[in-house]
């Protein structure tokens, strides 16, 4: 979440954390439920908009959004076979075990086609088309200075915008009047 | 369906203001503390640190540090005795 949506640095993992835990602690206290991985993906968007220069790259949260809409139906359907089966009697139950333990083992062997482990769990994909900014972002970008303390040229800049004018650069109109 | 907007409001207006002020606590407590304060200082013009490791901002970072301490005991009371 901290590379795949926005880029953070500790200090927004702080701020996200903080929040998440807050809006978690204070639902909870008044009695209503929620789901933690909503409002922990909730805060790190937040907080990656939240820092000068921030982006969110919406098709991933997008991305995210879809995988939660499916996923409630998606475990309510195979949790509903599952109890159906294993209503009918032992040889349910054990139906059910063998099947789980099988489609576990046939997911976990899918996976170790392309391992994720130690030396490339931090790799960012590299994107095939870079993503055009969307409007808030353009809106953000052309109201915001750029992120303090680059040194290299185009770091503070998102494809697809203009380089950010020199603050106090003369317009065009007001220099050609003779 | 009704939707208890109040409790909705309250959770809302509770995270804002505490999540605001623990991470500006904290960040205070760091610019208190610090020893680097003064070149920053005097270029960014805060009225916080003036130098970092004078005993006053230093003792004004502790005091930072300790309410969010205490901020998380609560949190930490609330869920034990809830």
């Amino acid at each position: 979440m901290g590379k795949g949506i926005t880029d953070i640095q500790p200090p927004q993992g702080f701020a996200a954390q903080t929040g998440a835990a807050v809006t978690i602690l204070a639902s909870s206290h008044l009695g209503f439920a929620l789901s933690t991985t909503q409002v922990c993906s909730g805060a790190v968007m937040g907080s990656g908009l939240g820092r000068k220069g921030g982006v969110v790259r919406w098709s991933t949260a997008g991305r995210m959004v879809i995988a939660w809409g499916l996923t409630l139906p998606a475990a309510g359907l195979v949790s509903a076979g599952a109890a159906f089966l294993a209503g009918q009697g032992d040889w349910g139950i054990t139906t059910v075990a063998v099947l789980g333990l099988a489609i576990c083992g046939a997911i976990w062997a899918a996976s170790r086609r392309k391992p994720v482990d130690s030396s490339n769990v931090n790799d960012v994909t590299p994107v095939e088309s870079a993503e055009p900014a969307g409007v808030v972002t353009a809106a953000l970008q052309t109201v915001s200075p750029p992120p303090a303390g680059t040194t290299t040229t185009g770091a503070g800049t998102i494809d697809g915008i203009p380089a950010q004018a020199a603050p106090h650069s003369p317009t065009p109109a007001t220099t050609a009047v003779r | 369906m009704n939707i208890d907007w109040a409790a909705l409001g309250q959770v809302f207006g509770t995270t804002l203001a505490v999540t605001v002020g623990m991470v500006g606590l904290f960040t205070l407590g760091i610019v208190g503390t610090s020893r680097k304060a003064a070149q920053e200082g005097e270029a960014g013009g805060t009225a916080v640190a003036g130098s970092g490791s004078s005993a006053a901002t230093r003792a004004g970072g502790y005091v930072c540090f300790a309410l969010c301490l205490a901020a998380v005991g609560y949190g930490i009371f609330l869920i034990v005795a809830g």
